[in-house]
């Protein structure tokens, strides 16, 4: 019998049904493990009716929260499974996760416009403020998932405009969670401070936190005041927020504290700069565990034991994984290597299964992160093979932007690289040759232009007009030219 | 030589109705949700998250030349269009004043 994560929390709810599994994010909102299993069958019940059975895939076009979270359980106990369509992308990348990947129906919010052209059938209203959307079939899916017995598919898009789709089983999952379990110790005296977006944080997160019994903390905003209060009313052992929440916190200026019961404020997503976690630590006294986080693989290493002393690493890789750096230079950097429970299960497109995937390297993931390793196994994570840019934690690779740009007719060639932002981290920048016979448009006019087709943390800060782009011998632009 | 399209951040328009436009496009990608004005509570409606905050700082520091300090990131200025006019207005007051 293939495992499902809903059967998991149902057996939590069983145990524990007046147990809260969400507090928050409005005043005085509770619900218990019971009272969400109830929403959950409830929902599952609805989706039923409406022709949702074991084997398909729904999109999710919903905001985080606690219908969220329902709603993703509940297609798992109807057997199906769940691709994200993340809100703040652009109608254009959202309408091109329905052609990748295959979606029988979606999931969303009133404003579901964008999803018409690809409806069969009306609107089937699920709760106020939901419906559901069956799909025209637009791609058949790939043989073999079926039997992955998938939970999740997040598309990413790849370096050259591919799409890829990381599948993730509902035993990958598990075995993810239970990994990074044997570091951070989840139970049901734990009260999360949830922070991130649930299209792209749930599996190592959500699941873990229902699967084992804690309680989730809603905040209404991500003010640092609001973080503070949230964390010290619910009595918080734990934290999970990203760099820029902790700064915010570090800034507070309402003199609130941390409670005693904090025992881990984990950061994710984002690299943490020394700066932030020196003055968090010497408001509150407490340091910030520095995480690795990757969606091909989970959560594979945190700074659990030296975080103070330690600073700047993501910790030692947690007991189940094993780790090696490949093609170390003279300072002893190399790309990381990993390999452990949890890997994903396939790339949808182009097709491959993990063990396609993981041939290259005798069986080890190469996770295109560069990394250093000290004398005690504290893994430093110093960069991307990749050219991946990060702009306040959501990533994106240059080319997609590049590729809409050099769409423009004005366009004829496009650059796209990071520069260093002072509360995002990165912000894009593009370097832009102008097509013959054709005068630059203006600054607004660009953003616009890519607005249509890109979310707007991809859209770059500033366009310069260059006479050409910097490249190696061999064609391929250097990005890093100008950083 | 590279010729910057980067616009100035000097403006003599109206601040409202550049910020309002601004959350408009930005934001709600042109989607005005019923009952959108300037008193709107933008962290309230969700139509500020934590990453759009960050963005609209970014584009209202180089666009109306103020810098907001760390301590500055708070909810009151950021719960309407009104009330980030207002601080904008206290932030140039103080500059001009200097």
């Amino acid at each position: 019998m293939p495992l499902n994560l809903a059967e998991l929390f149902l057996r939590q709810a069983a145990e524990r049904p007046g147990h809260p599994a969400i507090l928050g994010p409005h005043d005085g909102a509770c619900i218990g493990y019971g009272a969400l299993q109830s929403e959950m069958r409830t929902l599952a019940e609805h989706l039923n009716t409406a022709g949702i059975h074991s084997g398909m895939n729904i999109g999710l076009h919903y905001p985080g929260g606690q219908a969220y979270i329902a709603f993703t359980y509940a297609l798992w106990l109807c057997g199906a499974c769940v691709t994200p369509i993340p809100m703040e992308l652009a109608d254009e990348e959202k309408q091109q996760i329905l052609h990748h990947i295959a979606i029988d129906a979606v999931i969303s919010t009133p404003d579901y416009g964008l999803f018409t052209a690809f409806t069969l059938g009306a609107a089937i209203p699920l709760t106020g403020k939901s419906c559901l959307l069956k799909l025209k079939t637009l791609r058949e899916p790939p043989p073999e998932l079926a039997g992955l017995n998938p939970a999740f598919i997040r598309f990413t898009s790849g370096t050259t405009g591919d799409a890829k789709g990381v599948i993730l089983s509902h035993e990958t999952v598990f075995e993810r969670i239970q990994a990074a379990n044997q570091g951070l110790h989840i139970g049901p005296n734990d009260r999360v401070v949830w922070l991130l977006s649930m299209a792209y944080h749930f599996a190592v997160s959500i699941v873990a936190y229902l699967t084992f019994g804690a309680t989730i903390v809603l905040c209404k905003n991500s003010f640092g005041s609001t973080i503070l209060q949230e964390a010290s009313r619910h009595r918080a052992t734990l934290i999970y927020a990203a760099p820029a929440h902790y700064e915010l916190m570090t800034h507070d200026r309402s003199g609130q504290t941390l409670p005693p019961s904090l025992r881990l404020a984990i950061v994710t997503t984002a690299r943490l700069r020394t700066e932030i976690a020196l003055a968090f630590h010497q408001r509150f006294g407490l340091p910030l565990n520095e995480t690795y986080g990757i969606i091909e693989v989970g959560l594979p290493a945190a700074n659990l034991n030296q975080p103070k002393e330690r600073q700047g690493s993501v910790g030692r890789v947690l007991p189940a994984y094993g780790i090696k750096l490949l093609g170390q230079d003279g300072n002893g950097i190399g790309e990381i290597l990993l390999r452990g429970p949890g890997l994903l299960d396939a790339y949808y497109q182009p097709w491959q299964r993990r063990e396609q995937i993981l041939q290259a390297h005798g069986g080890w993931l190469a996770t295109g992160d560069l990394g250093l390793i000290d004398g005690d196994g504290y893994l430093f994570i110093v960069g991307r093979s990749k050219e991946m840019i990060s702009v306040g934690g959501m990533k994106f690779f240059p080319q997609e932007v590049e590729n809409v740009l050099e769409r423009h007719p004005a366009i004829r060639a496009a650059c796209v690289f990071a520069i260093k932002a002072r509360r995002l981290g990165e912000t894009p920048v593009a370097h832009l040759v102008l097509a013959e016979g054709n005068e630059p448009p203006a600054e607004a006019y660009l953003k616009d232009y890519c607005s249509q087709y890109l979310a707007s943390y991809k859209i770059p800060e500033q366009f310069q007009w260059v006479g050409s782009l910097a490249r190696t011998a061999s064609g391929k632009l250097i990005r890093n030219a100008d950083k | 030589m590279t010729a910057t399209l980067s616009q100035t951040s000097k403006t003599t328009m109206n601040p409202t109705q550049e910020i309002h436009e601004h959350i408009l496009n930005e934001c709600l990608k042109g989607r005005v949700p019923e009952g959108f004005d300037d008193d709107c509570q933008l962290i309230d409606e969700g139509i500020l998250d934590s990453l759009a905050i960050m963005k609209l700082i970014a584009w209202l520091e180089k666009h109306f030349s103020i810098e907001f300090g760390d301590d500055e990131i708070v909810p009151e200025h950021f719960n309407s269009v009104n009330a980030l006019v207002g601080f904008i207005k206290q932030k140039r007051a103080v500059s001009e004043g200097n």
